[in-house]
């Protein structure tokens, strides 16, 4: 389970406005919808969690108390199928909300992929303070079509044929997800492990490593570290990808 | 991108030529002498073979040579060689079910005349007394027009050769200076002469582009003129300058090698030349006179790919002779000895030569099929050349060029087109399923 330090350790993520206005996300996360001096009302009701690498933050079947904004690091979220594969079904990165799409129960387990930021909110009262907020909840609305749309995007990849098809995918949509946060295009940060990537693609470690290795010998890609990717043509690997990820 | 941008980006990329697949560097030390003896006497000794001499030794060394070969300074060396050659004849003889038909006859190098007249005669002697060499087959050897005389012209006339393959590279005088292989076009025109007064009835130049100090300008002038002589074949490749490998490429001067655009506008320009006089294209690098056997190979679709580049040549088996050499057997490809001494010293100890080689599975023949139909014409039908896979991934990563209009593909089927034929290398990588590390060491596609 997570570990609560901010609750229970001196340090403070609380401080009246300081640390939201401050905050790396400030304008991607749900909080986006409220003006600066409305934070006091979603600090009151938050509490800032640090989570180390591999940390569960929620776990499928538990009663949905709480919701959450990643502020930093990266979420795995997963569902365990009956032959005892793990299928990851998204990546959540800073900005995301966690607990969009549960209902009474959280429909799927969330790990920190490295460690990580959460904000944590009550599920009671955030939707006392959505009641008070609208924007809140259109912000949230929102943010639901932007994660029906990423959900689509992991269907096309999921749906491609070939091993590389689907890497070529993934990267291009990681890459233009880095650039709608306001980052460069190029490098990709792989946060996540080739673990990761195979359980999400449904592919074995030995595929991904091989078809990195494909898309590299074609000059689409280079990795300068282990977790970088650079994108080198873009064109070429969008044709690899054989989708147009928007 | 234009076309034409698009090919020259991927013409600089390093990639096997695709004379055998596996390329010969994926071989493994796995596979050894005991695997060749038992490919060996496991061979259908119905099915007639091809032989490969290879003599790995020069007079002197050209700076731009990247083939396996050494100076031969003392005769006894030379001597000392051949007599291997024979043991090594006598050695593969002894394991063979029975005595096989030999069906063409290669030899290569080095410079393969450097035995002399009474040595390859001596070599032949040995060949037949362990292969049936049957009449009139295509005999080939590689010569250096700098010594080729009458005497060697009627010798080898008289010991069947009827194809002989000439080094030209460039007749500039300062490409020649910078390659340190001094042959003015007079004694090229000599050797050829020599050669056909003889009775030698084919002819093939070899050219180099990519050398020191070269232009497309002394490549129209060696055209022209080599033209003018009239050979059967030409084969045009690119220097691969890899002087961290071959100590004899550090004499030449990197600053004067034409760069990745130069390379391109040479190879074009002599692919140009010969193909405005008539001559018929063959695979990437190779060109032949209308009458001869490779034209008619590449009209017929029969054309195919072995170690010295294109030839229309089916028969499935090789046997490579002498240090380096290469056989091809059913069961997979083995590799001599490169180290000359050491290649003499196994055969004088009554042991096979190999160091190392691969043992071919279902998969490997299936991708060397695909390779050697694009190598040759261009295009491949997957579905047909192997019904048991469908390359998801070879297709997907085919696409940019596809997008860059270097090739089409329908279905499973894959062709170049026109313009992306001159890195044709590029698209058979992508079924080289070997290529799991970096391309260096490979040459430029171009």
């Amino acid at each position: 389970m997570a570990q609560e330090q901010a609750a229970t350790s001196g340090r403070s993520y609380r401080d009246p406005c300081g640390v939201c206005l401050d905050c790396a996300v400030r304008r991607q996360a749900v909080c986006a919808a409220l003006e600066d001096h409305e934070l006091g009302a979603l600090q009151a009701i938050m509490v800032s969690t640090r989570i180390g690498a591999q940390q569960t933050v929620v776990e499928e079947g538990q009663p949905r108390r709480r919701v959450f904004t990643l502020t930093s690091g990266m979420l795995r979220l997963y569902t365990m199928l009956p032959d005892g594969r793990r299928q990851i079904t998204a990546f959540l990165l800073p900005g995301d909300y966690l607990g969009l799409g549960d209902e009474s129960s959280y429909d799927q387990t969330a790990e920190a992929v490295v460690d990580s930021v959460l904000c944590g909110f009550p599920v009671a009262e955030m939707d006392r303070l959505m009641e008070r907020y609208p924007r809140l909840q259109l912000r949230l609305n929102q943010m639901t079509r932007i994660a029906l749309r990423q959900a689509r995007d992991s269907q096309l990849i999921l749906g491609r044929l070939a091993p590389v098809e689907k890497l070529a995918s993934f990267l291009l949509v990681l890459s233009e997800r880095q650039a709608e946060s306001g980052e460069p295009e190029s490098p990709v940060h792989l946060a996540m492990t080739r673990t990761d990537i195979a359980d999400y693609l449904g592919l074995t470690i030995e595929t991904v490593s091989r078809s990195f290795t494909k898309l590299r010998l074609q000059g689409l890609i280079q990795l300068p570290e282990a977790h970088q990717v650079e994108i080198i043509d873009r064109r070429a690997l969008t044709a690899v990808a054989g989708i147009t990820p928007r | 991108m234009t076309v034409e941008a698009a090919v020259r980006r991927y013409a600089a990329r390093p990639v096997p030529r695709y004379t055998s697949y596996p390329a010969a560097a994926e071989f493994s030390a796995a596979v050894g002498s005991a695997e060749h003896a038992a490919w060996l006497r496991r061979l259908d000794p119905d099915e007639s073979v091809s032989l490969y001499l290879h003599v790995p030794y020069c007079r002197e060394l050209c700076h731009y040579c990247g083939c396996h070969t050494k100076i031969a300074v003392r005769d006894h060396v030379i001597a000392g060689y051949r007599q291997a050659l024979e043991g090594e004849i006598a050695l593969v003889g002894s394991l063979l079910p029975r005595r096989i038909r030999v069906g063409r006859l290669a030899w290569g190098g080095g410079t393969p005349s450097i035995l002399g007249a009474e040595g390859l005669a001596a070599v032949l002697a040995a060949l037949r007394r362990q292969f049936d060499i049957e009449a009139g087959i295509e005999h080939a050897i590689e010569l250096d027009p700098r010594h080729v005389d009458p005497a060697l012209a009627r010798a080898l006339a008289g010991l069947g050769v009827n194809r002989v393959s000439l080094g030209v590279q460039d007749l500039d005088p300062g490409v020649q200076a910078a390659i340190g292989r001094i042959q003015p076009q007079a004694t090229v025109a000599a050797a050829v002469r020599m050669l056909r007064e003889a009775g030698v009835a084919s002819i093939n130049f070899d050219l180099i582009y990519g050398l020191p100090h070269q232009t497309v300008a002394s490549i129209r002038a060696t055209c022209a003129a080599v033209a003018g002589l009239q050979p059967d074949r030409i084969a045009f490749f690119g220097y691969a300058h890899l002087p961290y490998r071959r100590a004899n490429q550090r004499l030449i001067d990197e600053t004067v090698l034409p760069d990745a655009a130069a390379r391109y506008d040479q190879a074009r320009a002599i692919a140009q030349h010969f193909q405005a006089r008539g001559f018929v294209p063959v695979g990437i690098d190779h060109f032949a006179a209308p009458h001869d056997a490779l034209a008619k190979a590449v009209a017929d679709g029969r054309l195919r790919r072995n170690f010295q580049g294109y030839t229309d040549d089916d028969r499935p088996i090789l046997l490579g002779f002498g240090a380096s050499a290469v056989s091809r057997l059913p069961e997979g490809f083995v590799q001599n000895i490169a180290d000359n001494p050491r290649y003499c010293r196994a055969i004088a100890g009554q042991q096979l030569a190999t160091t190392r080689g691969w043992r071919l599975t279902e998969e490997d023949l299936a991708r060397g099929r695909i390779i050697e139909a694009l190598m040759c014409s261009f295009e491949a039908d997957l579905e047909r050349l192997d019904p048991a896979r469908t390359y998801p991934d070879e297709l997907a990563l085919l696409r940019p060029l596809a997008a860059d209009g270097l090739l089409e593909i329908r279905s499973s089927r894959i062709r170049m087109t026109e313009a992306g034929r001159p890195v044709v290398r590029v698209a058979a990588a992508v079924f080289d399923s070997f290529r799991a590390q970096d391309g260096k060491g490979f040459s430029m596609a171009v």
